[in-house]
């Protein structure tokens, strides 16, 4: 069955079948679609990358290392919606793509889905050394990042730490950070968005 | 290396502003650009004077010089350019370029520009009557509202839409915003996105649900739902409701690409 919905992704011959062949074997949440819903990124169809991208989000840690070892290095369309659906899903082993995603990827809207991704990891999943370090990676970025020039990534660095500052030990260096940017950020929305997070 | 051209590269506000008079007509624009990307105050002056430039012109008789000037202006939004800008009105031969000054008085924001863009809306010649509409619901100039009524009739639809968005922002009537919902759904791109930045100055629930949904880019729903936050937040009557629902989608859409 799966094999077959399989089939009619790759033969789609319209971007409009291929939505249709997409959507029909997301429905299946067959762990066996994995790989072609990964490859469906590369395929210049938003539609349908969107569909793929919220099928393997609603699968979970379960996606998440092919999504890791499938990142497509020479497509960047591709390489987005993978680092997208990783930071959606939350697992905390693609720290460091998302690391490297915040602080260094050329398009704001990636840099700000891994912005939120890292706040929000699960971090209880790591053994007990990597779940006490990984967490302070994250907040190095996102205090780093919380110095961008492009306001909506600050946004996003704010929506990090708040989530981040569940972390009762990354607290105080946190609530500094977001003190500092409620006096010195020179935009209103940001500023009203730390002061949100406070509460 | 074997260029011949000496002129300095465009790296500071002073080699910026000496630019501006250089001979290549191409290096002025991109000074002019400068100054107003960085927001160089020093500039100012130098600018005023580019407003009034001969030496640039395009085979259909425009001034790109001009036009790139008055844009910088607004960008610095120094008070001291309004009389040049007003001055620069005048001139009738680049509607563009009157657009841009129309634009530039706006986002000073300075009264002193409400008179003479009044005239402009009482004048017989073509102008351009977005812009204009857009400058006087910004200053909030409500006595223009009989004449800019009757521009909800207009035969372009981001005239229309202008109007519909000055109506609303004077007489809070959802009727106008659904006037600009409208477009949010229209066939050509450009219309959807004159439409979300409408909706941008408007601070009203229902224009947020509609920038929500529109097939638009992220980055112009990010923009315009951070214009509705940001008047909300200045507005006088602040409604918290609002702004939390604000907050969400943009924090929403953040995972989006």
């Amino acid at each position: 069955m799966t094999d077959e919905l399989i089939r009619a992704v790759a033969e789609a011959v319209t971007p409009a079948k291929m939505v249709t062949a997409v959507q029909n074997l997301a429905a299946t949440k067959d762990i066996a679609a994995i790989p072609t819903l990964i490859a469906v990124f590369g395929y210049n169809n938003p539609v349908a990358a969107g569909v793929a991208a919220t099928a393997l989000t609603e699968m979970g840690e379960i996606a998440v290392p092919q999504l890791i070892s499938q990142i497509d290095d020479y497509n960047y369309g591709a390489r987005a919606y993978s680092i997208r659906t990783l930071a959606a899903i939350a697992d905390p082993r693609a720290l460091d793509l998302l690391i490297s995603a915040a602080a260094t990827d050329f398009a704001p809207s990636v840099r700000r889905a891994a912005a939120k991704g890292l706040g929000n990891l699960h971090w209880s999943m790591l053994d007990f050394t990597a779940s006490h370090t990984a967490p302070k990676r994250a907040l190095e970025t996102l205090i780093f990042i919380s110095q961008d020039s492009e306001w909506s990534i600050r946004y996003a660095a704010v929506v990090g730490l708040q989530a981040l500052a569940k972390n009762s030990d990354l607290q105080q260096p946190i609530f500094a950070r977001l003190n500092q940017m409620l006096t010195t950020d020179t935009e209103k929305a940001v500023r009203a968005r730390v002061q949100l997070a406070y509460r | 290396m074997t260029t011949t051209n000496t002129a300095e590269p465009i790296l500071s506000p002073e080699t910026a502003i000496a630019a501006l008079s250089s001979d290549d007509n191409q290096i002025r624009y991109y000074a002019a650009w400068w100054l107003g990307k960085h927001q160089i105050q020093a500039g100012c002056m130098a600018l005023c004077d580019a407003l009034f430039d001969e030496r640039y012109r395009i085979p259909g008789g425009g001034y790109p010089l001009r036009r790139q000037a008055a844009r910088a202006l607004g960008q610095l939004k120094n008070p001291q350019a309004v009389p040049a800008l007003v001055t620069a009105l005048e001139c009738d031969e680049d509607l563009r370029f009157t657009e841009a000054a129309i634009a530039a008085l706006a986002a000073i924001g300075d009264k002193k520009a409400i008179n003479p863009l009044l005239n402009l809306l009482q004048s017989t010649q073509e102008q351009p009557y977005e812009a204009l509409i857009e400058a006087l619901a910004t200053l909030q100039v409500w006595s223009a509202q009989p004449q800019i009524e009757a521009f909800l009739k207009h035969p372009s639809e981001r005239v229309q839409c202008a109007a519909a968005r000055y109506m609303y922002l004077l007489t809070q009537q959802p009727q106008y915003i659904e006037r600009i919902v409208k477009n949010l759904y229209h066939d050509n791109m450009y219309l959807r996105w004159a439409a979300v930045f409408d909706l941008g100055a408007v601070g009203h629930q229902q224009a947020i649900q509609a920038i929500l949904t529109a097939q638009v880019p992220n980055s112009l729903k990010l923009l315009n739902l951070k214009r509705i936050l940001e008047t909300l937040l200045e507005s006088h009557n602040y409604e918290e409701k609002t702004a939390l629902l604000i907050f969400q989608a943009i924090d929403d859409l953040l995972i989006q690409l």
